[in-house]
């Protein structure tokens, strides 16, 4: 889907942020997809440890020459510490 | 006081069953009923619905949802909303319900919403058939939110949408993107009936506080915003009893309208 060719275009960046939620194995719409030298940093919020690593997988096989740094977290599901009083 | 729990864009899928359920159990000693603000699904099919059901079903409080984006990819919204019933969760969509909660009655109106944009950068009913439809879809669900808000009778009053009616809860996301984040004619909707709280998602980068140019409070509950498993607001009991509401206005009473 994106080639490594167009490695620098801004295709690539649109290409990329269309296929996360595209994929059906993925559906993600607000992963941030940002390219540096020779890495590329993804940063969001997952439900799922398993959805995390399989958006980097995903990215990491679009890109084979760049280090995918993985900084999704997977969103906490604790009780709130209290209320919100709206008066 | 009322004590309303709420979280949108859960995106339940069998691999994150039962992720919540342990602070869900606990809603009973902290809330009177629990929203659901869309997005409960990934791709909107009917087993992720059946997961939905599973995870949100039984609870101690009642359970009231809107439908998201992601809950019509699968061009099953009927089949998701009746598995979703099934379990014992409402789902509204232009309409609303009711509920007794200790000596109040709190009432919910929700839609799905849609996009356009915020006044001064919208879309308009101009142009190709393709934009007057994207226009005239919002302008159709925000007409069916004021009608529902507007036809409960209740102490007070909450709004559900999945998308925002307010950019204020958008902060964080990209401008260019905000059209397709929510429209002002919900907040206009909103602004319209007496309402205390207006909640929605769809935003996942945004933040969690706003207000409408009316002056209610607007609060995104989408999960990677509010970073719990649901917030919890604490509604006051205006000192005057019983709100006025306008006859005959919007299907949500006589239909839904049920005291739980
Ligand atoms: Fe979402
Ligand atoms: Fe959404």
């Amino acid at each position: 889907m994106v080639s490594e060719a167009r490695i620098s275009d801004e295709y690539a960046d649109a290409a990329v942020h269309r296929m996360l939620t595209e994929d059906g194995s993925i559906c993600e719409q607000g992963i941030e997809v940002i390219r540096r030298d020779s890495l590329i940093v993804l940063r969001g919020q997952v439900e799922s440890a398993a959805r995390r690593d399989a958006i980097a997988a995903r990215v990491a096989a679009e890109f084979p020459d760049r280090h995918v740094q993985n900084d999704i977290v997977v969103t906490t599901v604790a009780v709130p510490p209290e209320p919100e009083v709206i008066s | 006081m009322i004590r309303v729990a709420a979280v949108g864009d859960v995106h339940m899928d069998v691999d994150v069953l039962g992720r919540y359920r342990p602070s869900l159990e606990q809603l009973g000693g902290t809330a009177d009923v629990l929203l659901l603000a869309g997005d409960l699904t990934r791709h909107g099919t009917v087993d992720e619905a059946q997961c939905v059901a599973r995870e949100f079903g039984d609870l101690p409080v009642p359970v009231i949802a809107v439908l998201g984006n992601h809950d019509h990819h699968s061009d099953q919204p009927r089949e998701v909303t009746k598995v979703l019933a099934s379990a014992g969760i409402t789902v509204l969509e232009g309409d609303g319900i009711t509920i007794s909660c200790r000596d109040a009655k709190l009432g919910v109106a929700g839609v799905k919403g849609f996009g356009g944009g915020f006044a001064g950068r919208c879309a308009s009913m101009f142009g190709e058939p393709e934009i007057k439809d994207f226009v005239r879809t919002t302008e159709r669900s925000a007409n069916r939110l004021q009608a529902a808000l507007l036809s409960l009778d209740c102490d007070v009053l909450v709004a559900m949408t999945h998308y925002a009616p307010v950019p204020d809860t958008l902060c964080g996301e990209p401008l260019e993107i905000y059209p397709f984040l929510g429209s002002y004619l919900l907040g206009h909707a909103i602004d319209a009936a007496p309402t205390a709280l207006a909640v929605h998602g769809h935003a996942h980068a945004g933040v969690e506080r706003g207000i409408t140019p009316g002056g209610v409070r607007v609060r995104n509950v989408a999960h990677p915003v509010i970073r719990q498993a649901y917030s919890v607001y604490q509604l006051e009991l205006p000192s005057a009893s019983r709100m006025p509401v306008s006859q005959g206005a919007g299907r949500g009473i006589d239909s839904l309208s049920n005291d739980v």
